[in-house]
C-alpha cells in the first residue's frame, strides 16, 4: 500500500519500541515461570534427599527460552495494530489509518489533500521515544528471587543416605559385573574339564552361559539377587534331572555282593563299583566278554576239550560276577516291592525321588537290576550249552547265548558309562550352583571376596561327606541359622539315614522335613526379618531340600 | 472523486455555528441536544425528543425553525387524530358546476414538522408518517405528492405518562435518525432560564440560515472520507447489538432484535458531521462512539427479560461499543 514515508517511518518506530518493551516484559515473566517450575521440580528431588539432575534446570531453561521467544513472535505487533497504536498513543483520531487509506485509494482527491494537510503538523509532534512502559518491577523481583532459589536447590548435594545408597548401587553394579565375569570363567573352566560329548550334552553349559551373559548389571540389590536366584533355580532343576539315586543304590548293592565273591575279578569289580569308578567298572565288564567258539574246533575231537575248557574258565569268571550282580538286582527288586507295600504316600515320595528324570532306567528303558538279571540268564544259558556240548559229542554249538551275554554285558557297561557321565555333570552343576550362591552373596555385599576362578580344580579335592549336609549358609553369607524350638517337634539329633533300606526318607525324616518347612515358612513370613536374610534362609532350605546324596569323588 | 473543499467545510462549520448561536439566544444549556438535533437536520434525518414535560422540547424545535427560516408546522398528536389530519385528504369541490375531488394538503407539507406528543396518536395515525419520513412524499388516492426539501420531523414524547399513549411501532422508530433524551437543566442553567423567560421581553431568534444551506451542509457531510478500518469498527458496533454468538453477554440476555443497517447509515452520516465539527477531514472511532448512543438506543428491541429487568438500552449500546473495541 503506497503511503507517506513519514507515516511508515513512524509506524515502524512505534512497532519496534513496542517489541522491545514486550520482550522485556516477557523475559521477566518467562524467567519467573521457568524459575518457579525449576524450583517445584527440584523440590521433588531435594525433599527425597537426591541432588537435582544437572539436565533438569537446563531443559527448563531451554524450554522457557523457546516458549518465550515463540510467545514474543506471536504477540509482536502486526502493521495494522501498530497503526492503531500510533493513532491511539498520539491521539491522532484514526488520522494515520485514514491517511494511508486515502493515499492508497484516492491520492488525487481533494479530501486526501485536506486530510494530509491536517495531519502533517500533528505528525511532526509525534515522538516514538515518548512511548514508555513501566519497568515490570514486581515480576523482575519475583523472577530474581525464584531464580536464586532454583539455582540454590539445583546446587544442593545429595543427602548422606542417598550418597551411601548411590555408592552401594555402584558397588553392587561392580560386584555383579565381577560375579558375572567370574561365573563366565567358571563355566569356561567346567567346559574345559569335560571331554566327552555325552557329558557336554548332559551338562548344557551353553544354556547357562547365555543366562549368565544375560545378567543385567545395575545397582538394585534385590533385582541382582532375583537374577542370580533364577539362574540358580535352573541349575538346580538341571541338577535334579541328572539325579540317579536308584541306580547308584543298585550299584552299591552290587558292590557289596561282589565283595563277597571268591574270584579276584569279581572283587575288583566290586571295589570299583564301591568306589563309584563306574567308567573303570565298565571297562572291566568289557573284558569279561566271552570269545566266540569256532564250530570246526568243536567238531574236531582233538581241539574240542581244550576249547571247551577255555570257554568254561572264561564263563566261570563271567558267571561269578553275573550271579552276584543278579543277586544284587534281586535284592533291589525286593526292596522296591517292599517299599511299594508301605503305602501310597510313601510310595509316591520314594518313587518320585528314585525315578527323577528317568535316571533309574537302563538301556532301552530297562532298570539296572533287569540288565543284571539278563546277564546272569544269558551266562546260565551259555553254561548249559557248554555242559551239553561236553556231555554230547554230537550236540550242535550255537553262539547265540554267548552273543546274548556279551550284549547284556555291553549294555551294562554302557549304562555304567552313562551313570558316570551324569555323575560328572551333576558334580559340575553343583559346582556351578555353589558358584552362583557365592556370586549372589557377593553381589549383596555379604562377602567381600569372590574366588570362583582359581583355587581347587573343579571336581577335585573335595572332602565333603555324602551324609553331611552342605553348609551353603556359610557360602551365601547367611550366618544366622534356624535353630528350631527346643523341646518340641522331632528331635534334631535324629538323623535320617538316607541311604539305608529303600533309599527314601522314612516317616521320621518326613516329619522332620515338614517341621523344617513349617519353621522356614514362618520365618520368611515374619515382617521384622530383613529381605536379604529371608532370601538367604530360603536359599538355605531350598538347597537342603534339593541336596541329594552325592558320591564322594576321591 | 469527491468535491470536499475547504470553502464547503468552512460553510458547514460557519452555518452550523451560526444556527447554534441563534438557538442559544433563546435556549439555555442543552448544547449537546442542540448539536445532535442540528447534526440530524444536516444529515436529513428525523429526531425523536424524549423528556418529561417542561424541559423545552417544543421550544427547541420552534427555535430551530426560526433560526433556519424554513416552513414550520406543528401537529399536536391526540388519540382522535386521523391520518388525513396529518397527510391531508381529498375534498369534493364545486368548480364551474362540476364536482371534483381535490387534494387538500395536510400539515406534513412543510420543511420542519413538529409532531408533538407523537405517542398519543393511534398507531394508524402514527403510521401515516412512515412514507413521509422515509421517502419524503405523500400518497393519497393513488396520487403521490412530493414534499419540499429539506424535510424533517421533530417528534416529542413523554416517557413517564403511559395512560392513553400508544408506543411507536418499530418501523417508525427505526425511521428516526436520533432519539435524544432531554434531561433536567443544571442549577445555573435553571436560573438562566428563569431570568430569560420571566420578563416582559421575549428573546427574538433571527433566521441565520435557509433550507438551501441545510441541503449544502448535508452534501458536504457525505463527502467526508471514512477509512475501511473505521467502517469495520462501525459495522462491529451495529452488529454487536444483535444477539448472536459473538455478542456480549448482556446483549444475548436482554436484546431480542438489534439495530438495522439504517442505524449504520445514520451513525456514519452523523460521525462524518462530528468529524467536520471537530475540524477533521476523516472519520475517527471517537466520532462513531459519540453518535452511537442516540442512533442506536431506540433501535434495540428488548427481550421479555430485558423489559422485566428494566434494562436501559444505553447500557446495552455501551456494551456493544466495548465489545467492538476489544
Amino acid at each position: 500500500m503506497p503511503s507517506h514515508p513519514e507515516i511508515e517511518a513512524l509506524v515502524r518506530q512505534v512497532a519496534s519500541r513496542h517489541h522491545r518493551l514486550l520482550a522485556w516484559r516477557l523475559f521477566f515473566l518467562t524467567l519467573a515461570i521457568a524459575a518457579g517450575l525449576s524450583l517445584a521440580g527440584s523440590l521433588a528431588w531435594v525433599l527425597r534427599g537426591y541432588a537435582v539432575p544437572a539436565l533438569f534446570p537446563l531443559v527448563i531453561a531451554a524450554l522457557a527460552a523457546i516458549t518465550g521467544t515463540a510467545i514474543w513472535q506471536l504477540r509482536k505487533m502486526t502493521p495494522a495494530a501498530a497503526i492503531r497504536e500510533c493513532d491511539r498513543f498520539f491521539d491522532l483520531k484514526d488520522a494515520i489509518t485514514s491517511a494511508r487509506h486515502l493515499a492508497a485509494t484516492a491520492p488525487d482527491d481533494p479530501a486526501t489533500a485536506l486530510q494530509w494537510k491536517w495531519l502533517v503538523p500533528r505528525l511532526a509532534e509525534c515522538q516514538p521515544a515518548t512511548i514508555t512502559a513501566p519497568f515490570p518491577k514486581r515480576t523482575a523481583i519475583l523472577s530474581g528471587i525464584l531464580t536464586v532459589a532454583a539455582v540454590w536447590l539445583a546446587l544442593l548435594p545429595p543427602s548422606p543416605a542417598v550418597r551411601a545408597a548411590e555408592k552401594d548401587a555402584l558397588d553392587t553394579q561392580v560386584r555383579i559385573a565381577e560375579s558375572k565375569e567370574q561365573l563366565e570363567q567358571l563355566i569356561e573352566a567346567l567346559d574345559k574339564d569335560i571331554v566327552g560329548a555325552e557329558d557336554k550334552d548332559a551338562l548344557k553349559l551353553d544354556e547357562f552361559r547365555k543366562l549368565v551373559k544375560s545378567i543385567d548389571e545395575h545397582g538394585d540389590r534385590n533385582e541382582a539377587a532375583r537374577q542370580f536366584a533364577r539362574i540358580e533355580q535352573k541349575v538346580r532343576d538341571s541338577s535334579r534331572a541328572l539325579d540317579q539315586k536308584r541306580d547308584e543304590e543298585t550299584v552299591k548293592l552290587a558292590a557289596a555282593e561282589l565283595a563277597k565273591a571268591e574270584q579276584t575279578e569279581a572283587r575288583q569289580l566290586g571295589k570299583k563299583l564301591d568306589a563309584k569308578e563306574l567308567k573303570e567298572a565298565a571297562e572291566m565288564l568289557a573284558k569279561l566278554d566271552a570269545k566266540e567258539l569256532d564250530a570246526k574246533d568243536l567238531k574236531n575231537p582233538a581241539t574240542k576239550p581244550q576249547k571247551l575248557t577255555e570257554a568254561k574258565e572264561e564263563l566261570a569268571k563271567m558267571r561269578a560276577i553275573s550271579k552276584r550282580l543278579a543277586a544284587a538286582g534281586k535284592q533291589r527288586q525286593g526292596a522296591r516291592q517292599a517299599q511299594a507295600g508301605k503305602g501310597d504316600g510313601q510310595q509316591g515320595q520314594g518313587e518320585g525321588a528314585a525315578g527323577e528324570g528317568g535316571a533309574g532306567q537302563g538301556e532301552q528303558g530297562k532298570p539296572l537290576e533287569d540288565l543284571m538279571a539278563e546277564i546272569d540268564e544269558a551266562a546260565a544259558e551259555m553254561e548249559k550249552d557248554l555242559d551239553e556240548m561236553e556231555a554230547d559229542p554230537d550236540a550242535e554249538w550255537s553262539n547265540e547265548p554267548m552273543e546274548k551275554a556279551n550284549s547284556a554285558l555291553g549294555k551294562l557297561g554302557k549304562h555304567f558309562k552313562g551313570m558316570h557321565a551324569k555323575r560328572m555333570a551333576k558334580s559340575k552343576l553343583d559346582q556351578l550352583r555353589d558358584g552362583l550362591a557365592q556370586a549372589q552373596s557377593f553381589s549383596q555385599g555379604q562377602t567381600q571376596t569372590l574366588g570362583l576362578a582359581g583355587g581347587k580344580e573343579a571336581g577335585t579335592g573335595s572332602s565333603w561327606s555324602e551324609r553331611k549336609e552342605r553348609d551353603d549358609s556359610q557360602k551365601n553369607g547367611q550366618l544366622a541359622q534356624l535353630q528350631g524350638h527346643h523341646g518340641s517337634g522331632p528331635s534334631l539329633s535324629a538323623v535320617e539315614d538316607a541311604e539305608s533300606g529303600s533309599g527314601v526318607s522314612g516317616r521320621r525324616g518326613e516329619a522332620r522335613q515338614r517341621e523344617f518347612a513349617r519353621q522356614a515358612e514362618s520365618f520368611v513370613q515374619r515382617d521384622d526379618v530383613p529381605e536379604s536374610l529371608k532370601l538367604g534362609v530360603r536359599n538355605y532350605f531350598e538347597n537342603l531340600q534339593s541336596a541329594a546324596p552325592v558320591a564322594t569323588d576321591k | 472523486m469527491t468535491t470536499l473543499s475547504e470553502p464547503a467545510v468552512e460553510h458547514f462549520k460557519d452555518t452550523f455555528n451560526r444556527i447554534r448561536g441563534a438557538i442559544s439566544t433563546f435556549m439555555v444549556g442543552q448544547q449537546e441536544i442542540i448539536d445532535d438535533v442540528l447534526i440530524a437536520i444536516c444529515c436529513g434525518g428525523h429526531v425523536l425528543l424524549e423528556g418529561v414535560p417542561g424541559l423545552g422540547k417544543t421550544s427547541l424545535v420552534n427555535t430551530i425553525a426560526q433560526a433556519i427560516d424554513v416552513q414550520f408546522k406543528r401537529i399536536q398528536f391526540t388519540p382522535d387524530l386521523l391520518p388525513s389530519d396529518v397527510v391531508g385528504t381529498q375534498i369534493l369541490i364545486d368548480r364551474d358546476g362540476r364536482r371534483e375531488l381535490e387534494f387538500q394538503r395536510g400539515p406534513v407539507f412543510c420543511n420542519l414538522l413538529l409532531a408533538d406528543e407523537i405517542n398519543r396518536a393511534t398507531p394508524k395515525t402514527q403510521s401515516a408518517l412512515l412514507e413521509t419520513m422515509q421517502e419524503k412524499r405523500v400518497t393519497v388516492a393513488n396520487h403521490t405528492h412530493p414534499l419540499a426539501l429539506p424535510f424533517f420531523v421533530m417528534a416529542t414524547q413523554n416517557p413517564i405518562e403511559n395512560d392513553g399513549t400508544y408506543p411507536l411501532p418499530e418501523a417508525q422508530l427505526d425511521r428516526f435518525f436520533f432519539k435524544l433524551q432531554v434531561n433536567l437543566p443544571s442549577h445555573d442553567e435553571f436560573k438562566q432560564i428563569l431570568d430569560r423567560t420571566g420578563g416582559n421581553s421575549q428573546p427574538h431568534v433571527k433566521a441565520v440560515a435557509h433550507g438551501e444551506d441545510i441541503i449544502r451542509m448535508g452534501s458536504t457531510i457525505r463527502e467526508v472520507p471514512i477509512a475501511p478500518d473505521v467502517q469495520d469498527y462501525l459495522v462491529r458496533v451495529v452488529r454487536g447489538t444483535h444477539p448472536n454468538e459473538s455478542a456480549p453477554k448482556s446483549i444475548l440476555q436482554f436484546v431480542r432484535h438489534g439495530a438495522s443497517p439504517r442505524a449504520g447509515q445514520a451513525i456514519q452520516a452523523a460521525a462524518r458531521a462530528r468529524a467536520l465539527l471537530a475540524g477533521r477531514f476523516h472519520v475517527a472511532r471517537e466520532d462513531i462512539d459519540s453518535v452511537a448512543l442516540p442512533a442506536l438506543r431506540h433501535r434495540l428491541i428488548l427481550s421479555f427479560e430485558g423489559e422485566a429487568e428494566g434494562i436501559k438500552p444505553d447500557s446495552l449500546v455501551k456494551d456493544a461499543i466495548k465489545a467492538a473495541k476489544a
